[in-house]
């Protein structure tokens, strides 16, 4: 890893139902280990929204996406943590999901040379709830 | 054919501004919660002649140089979802601020210079203290 330290993931502004693609986090080539901050800064909402960040990798280049973590907020702010290794074995396959990772969960092991932050929205929120993460590779 | 190599001017940049340039900070500041994004970075200030204050330009102003490397190893200011697609980011822009040693200097105006497409240099102007 040659280029250790925190990259931002994003800075999501959370207000209809909506399904936001954070840019991809690149040349992570090398990296063993990745901690992660996801925050959830809520504002105001109605009916029962909720938030869920798929944090995610890739192997291919893009071609397939793979969920390793999912991270739900509902109707109170929050700070979450995550640490992930690159060097857990997975001697047991993993197949790749896309956003269908099941809510707080994680997947350790899988840190492919690119990462970012997809967040879908169900519901509707103020203009001033946000969801920022970034992470802390090495 | 062009013989100008981008990355060997970006390099000469950044070799100029480890040897003359200042410590600061980039922040951009988003939405109602003020959000931070922020980087640390070296930059070259320097106040205007009096002959260069005309316009716009006001005394207190300063133009500063700064260079693309760790405004892209960041990445700065990184994703935002309400920004529009169509323009580079990573340059400055008005009420962003640069904080150094001499306080915090709001972003007036900046733009990038690029060499084969490839972004090698930022310029612009600050105001503030």
């Amino acid at each position: 890893m040659d280029n250790p330290g925190y990259k931002s993931l994003g800075v999501f502004d959370i207000t209809t139902s909506d399904t936001i693609e954070g840019d991809w986090v690149e040349d992570l080539e090398g990296a063993l280990a990745c901690l992660v901050n996801v925050r959830f800064l809520y504002g105001t909402s109605s009916g029962s929204p909720s938030v869920k960040a798929y944090l995610q990798t890739t192997t291919d280049d893009e071609a397939t996406v793979c969920d390793i973590a999912c991270v739900l907020f509902e109707e109170a702010s929050e700070h979450k943590i995550l640490n992930f290794s690159a060097l857990t074995p997975k001697t047991s396959q993993v197949t790749p999901t896309n956003k269908t990772l099941s809510d707080d969960t994680s997947v350790d092991g899988i840190i492919g040379n690119k990462i970012r932050l997809v967040v879908v929205v169900v519901g509707t929120y103020s203009s001033s709830t946000q969801v920022v993460a970034g992470i802390n590779i090495r | 054919m062009s013989d100008v190599d981008p990355q060997a001017l970006i390099a000469d940049l950044d070799d100029a501004l480890a040897e003359v340039g200042a410590e600061a900070t980039l922040v951009r500041l988003y939405g109602t919660n003020r959000t931070e994004s922020r980087v640390d970075l070296k930059v070259v200030l320097r106040g205007y002649k009096a002959e260069e204050i005309t316009g716009e330009i006001q005394q207190t102003d300063q133009a500063f140089i700064m260079s693309p490397t760790e405004i892209n190893n960041k990445p700065w200011p990184g994703f935002h979802s309400n920004e529009p697609e169509n323009i580079d980011l990573r340059i400055p822009r008005k009420n962003d601020q640069i904080l150094a040693s001499r306080g915090k200097l709001t972003v007036q105006e900046a733009d990038g210079i690029w060499v084969q497409g490839t972004l090698v240099r930022i310029e612009g102007r600050v105001r503030g203290n």
